[in-house]
């Protein structure tokens, strides 16, 4: 006997007794304050438990008509299970990532430090994996706030680390080299991970645009487009990384931040 | 009849027949449970109607070895705490009229004005208190449920349920019998009986 069996005995209208109960309610001082005296509260709390709710025809309206709506790609992508969504996103970032490798490698590549190099490229993947995990967690699981908020701003922040710690390698005080040279890796940046974050947008379930969505998916955006980058860009300065590659993530942060409120403020789902 | 599981398998295999089963089965338990500390029965209609979408959403998620029931509602609340969020308040706002809702007519009263009586101070708990409460009677969750739902431990739920009924009992007068009163009864057998003898009455089973 336990606390379900005494209040599901209740809602069908019986009333458990025995031995096995009375030594439930000496165990338990839950139901012993809910049954203590004449029950009056117990009995209060019940009937408020089953006040006479009828079907709701027009609620059921609108969910249908909700349904209805679910048709075409992004129907079809959010409705598929959290494994295959997350699939589909991390071979976005694997396709991405192999055809700048294909096609836009960078020049040179640091012979001296290939394995530092290959494990920040690691981290730079691992992380968007994670954050990617995060961001596309399902409803039906109990998410940690803190945890999402920890890991974004890891996220957010590593790129900015990096680019303040790189190894200073002047080429030059020309300050509209550095500006244009960092211009086309946030462009080439931006449209190596615009497809995965067309993706991620696809897979989204639009829980009403919740921060704990844009948040770490933002930060995977950021993330994936610094590991194109990695592949793409030998430039070491820490303005030119600070400026092209580690804006990339706040960029990221700012549209889809924008999209959602407007989609919000329009209603959709 | 189909069990809860059954359904939500037969849904996903695409007999929507199986998902209007489920809607009849659920959304007066999500009713009852996302109305408690909200300000509006629209407020919690418009979270059921999301949750029954999210559900269809994440139908290939559910895994048909577990109960439905706690699925379910983790949705529902994971919901209902998004959309505190991004309101940017907290629940708290009692809900000031569940009668819509209830029958209101001859003998229903008495039973209408208890439930009044007892849907303010619920309201005015603390939310995890009131939380617990709300998934344990209105939405039938066991406390085992009701911690993976919440994210805490057994132990822990029951506690806060039980401070939570401490509360509704002072706030509500309702103290157990001096020794002595004629009316009171040490045995908490006797305090169940009597519960179920109201909820006989109440459900109309005699």
């Amino acid at each position: 006997m336990d606390c379900a069996e005494i209040r599901n005995a209740f809602l069908s209208g019986a009333a458990p007794t025995g031995d096995h109960v009375r030594e439930h309610l000496t165990r338990c001082v839950t139901c012993r304050e809910l049954f203590a005296g004449s029950a009056e509260f117990g009995s209060a709390l019940a009937e408020t438990g089953n006040d006479a709710l009828r079907f709701p025809e027009e609620l059921y309206a609108r969910v249908r008509a909700d349904l209805g709506k679910e048709t075409g790609l992004r129907a079809l992508v959010r409705g598929q299970s959290t494994g295959r969504r997350l699939a589909i996103a991390c071979l976005a970032v694997a396709l991405s990532a192999a055809f700048t490798l294909a096609f836009a490698r960078r020049a040179s590549w640091p012979m001296d430090a290939l394995g530092p190099f290959a494990a920040l490229l690691a981290v730079l993947g691992l992380g968007a994996l994670l954050c990617i995990r995060d961001g596309l967690a399902p409803l039906s699981r109990v998410r940690s706030t803190g945890r999402t908020l920890a890991m974004s701003a890891a996220a957010l922040g590593f790129p900015i680390v990096l680019a303040a710690w790189a190894p200073a390698e002047f080429a030059g005080g020309d300050r509209g080299r550095v500006v244009a040279q960092a211009l086309r890796c946030f462009v080439f940046g931006t449209a190596a991970s615009a497809p995965l974050v067309m993706l991620l947008w696809l897979c989204d379930r639009g829980s009403r645009g919740s921060w704990r969505v844009f948040l770490p998916l933002s930060a995977a955006s950021g993330l994936s487009a610094n590991l194109v980058l990695g592949l793409h860009c030998a430039i070491t300065e820490p303005a030119h990384l600070l400026l092209g590659h580690a804006t990339l993530g706040v960029a990221w942060l700012i549209a889809w931040w924008a999209s959602t409120k407007i989609a919000s403020d329009y209603g959709g789902h | 009849m189909a069990n809860d599981e059954e359904l939500m398998a037969a849904y996903v295999a695409g007999d929507s027949a199986a998902f209007e089963e489920l809607f009849r089965r659920y959304a007066p338990l999500l009713q009852r449970v996302l109305r408690t500390g909200l300000s509006s029965a629209s407020e919690a209609d418009d979270l059921v109607q999301q949750t029954f979408l999210q559900v269809h959403r994440a139908r290939y998620d559910f895994d048909q070895r577990l109960p439905l029931r706690p699925w379910i509602f983790t949705i529902a609340l994971n919901l209902r705490r998004e959309s505190f969020r991004s309101r940017k308040r907290r629940p708290e706002a009692p809900f000031d009229e569940t009668a819509a809702n209830v029958p209101a007519s001859g003998d229903a009263v008495g039973r209408t004005n208890a439930v009044r009586a007892l849907t303010g101070p619920l309201s005015r708990l603390p939310g995890d208190q009131r939380e617990v409460i709300a998934l344990h009677w209105f939405g039938g969750l066991t406390f085992p449920e009701v911690a993976a739902v919440v994210g805490a431990t057994t132990g822990a739920v029951k506690l806060r349920a039980h401070r939570g009924y401490v509360a509704l009992r002072g706030m509500l007068g309702v103290e157990p019998r001096p020794a002595g009163d004629p009316r009171s009864n040490p045995d908490p057998l006797t305090g169940i009986q009597s519960t179920a003898e109201t909820m006989r009455v109440y459900r109309g089973l005699r």
